[in-house]
């Protein structure tokens, strides 16, 4: 079951409502439904593979403690993000930045190899695909926490711009300008580096 | 154009840029997640409802925790398995789970207290689940737990082995012949 992108649907409202029952069976709805894009967004924010899954594991015990303080008023991903977002900095703050560095690196080739390989079938894309997803980490790396926290946030999280800047406590005029100024920097080191 | 739009334009081109670059899920094995997952939400629905509110599907779960949480004391794992195994057997084990949980707290030290056929139910009401995809490591692990509880059996049946077992030495007797 895909997860709702901007609005609640049916479907959607009876897992939120299950999984407030504590449904186990709800959970991994919730589960199949975000795993892959929070996976995303931790291996791009913190680049270590196993570190990623760990702290996807960490994100959903997370949301089964507090589901009972979730208001549906809000968006859920924005929310479970946010959860993840706070791990992220959590994991920041104890481990000093030079060590991910070394672990993206190492880790976003081998994985994307065989992520491309899954969805190409192998064939010669993957090798170009594979190249550039490694830059990608690389120039990601490169960028102040607070533009790569933004951009993969919307990435991923398809954040609002105003989430961001409510879950970040930034003027959304901030936000923004961190936006452009982390894309604009990426690209330019990514032309840079082709 | 202002400025603004113009950077909003350049924001919006730069992000589908990024787009095309990075796909937005990525693959991930979610078993050992989502058997956390279920565990977490088992163990915080049985908090919160007295025994005899247990729904049988969840009673099943919880005793899925229970074997997942014997495989961990089997193995080693700590204190965090037995705390699960002691949760889940306090509330659906009833009084059955008194007894198995005498037992399993000195797993680690090999060989149990002699409670062999509390023991041997547990592990019975353990491998009783059809629901669930069978798990080749963990059968293996069951099966060498009930091997020991097989000779835990035994032990007690043989009275802790020849070497241990000492003859009760009857004081009635002595005391009579002293003639006190």
């Amino acid at each position: 079951m895909n997860g709702p992108r901007s609005e609640i649907s049916e479907d959607w409202a009876s897992v939120l409502r299950r999984a407030k029952c504590l449904d186990a069976a709800a959970f991994e709805e919730i589960v199949d439904a975000y795993s892959g894009r929070l996976y995303g967004f931790f291996q791009r924010m913190l680049g270590g593979r196993e570190e990623a899954e760990d702290l996807v594991q960490e994100v959903f015990i997370r949301v089964v403690k507090a589901i009972g303080e979730y208001r549906e008023e809000g968006r859920f991903e924005a929310w479970l993000f946010r959860i993840a977002g706070n791990l992220v900095r959590d994991r920041l703050r104890r481990e000093p930045r030079e060590s991910t560095l070394g672990k993206a690196e190492q880790d976003s080739t081998t994985h994307l190899e065989s992520r491309t390989d899954r969805y190409t079938g192998g064939v010669p894309e993957t090798m170009e695909r594979r190249e550039d997803a490694d830059r990608l980490q690389k120039c990601l790396a490169k960028l102040p926490t607070v533009e790569r926290e933004v951009i993969l946030m919307r990435h991923y999280g398809e954040l609002s711009f105003a989430e961001i800047a409510e879950y970040t406590s930034a003027p959304l005029g901030t936000v923004l300008a961190r936006a452009h100024r982390g894309l604009a920097k990426l690209r330019q080191w990514m032309e840079l580096t082709t | 154009m202002t400025d603004e739009h113009r950077q909003r334009d350049e924001l919006e081109r730069d992000e589908q840029w990024f787009a095309g670059f990075c796909e937005r899920t990525a693959e991930i094995d979610t078993t050992r997640i989502k058997r956390s997952v279920r565990i977490a939400a088992d163990e915080l629905w049985l908090a919160g409802h007295a025994p005899h509110d247990v729904p049988a599907g969840l009673a099943a779960r919880a005793r899925q925790a229970v074997r997942g949480a014997l495989t961990e004391e089997l193995s080693g794992a700590g204190n965090r398995g037995r705390t699960r195994v002691i949760r889940a057997w306090a509330w659906v084990g009833g009084g059955l789970a008194a007894a198995a949980m005498i037992g399993l707290a000195v797993i680690g030290a090999g060989y149990l207290a002699p409670t062999a056929d509390s023991y041997d139910e547990t592990i019975n009401y353990a491998l009783a689940f059809e629901e669930y995809p069978d798990d080749d490591e963990l059968d293996q692990e069951l099966s060498e737990l009930r091997d020991a509880f097989s000779e835990l059996d035994q032990a007690v049946a043989q009275g802790w082995g020849d070497e241990s077992w000492e003859e009760p030495v009857d004081e009635t007797s002595d005391q009579a012949e002293d003639g006190v």
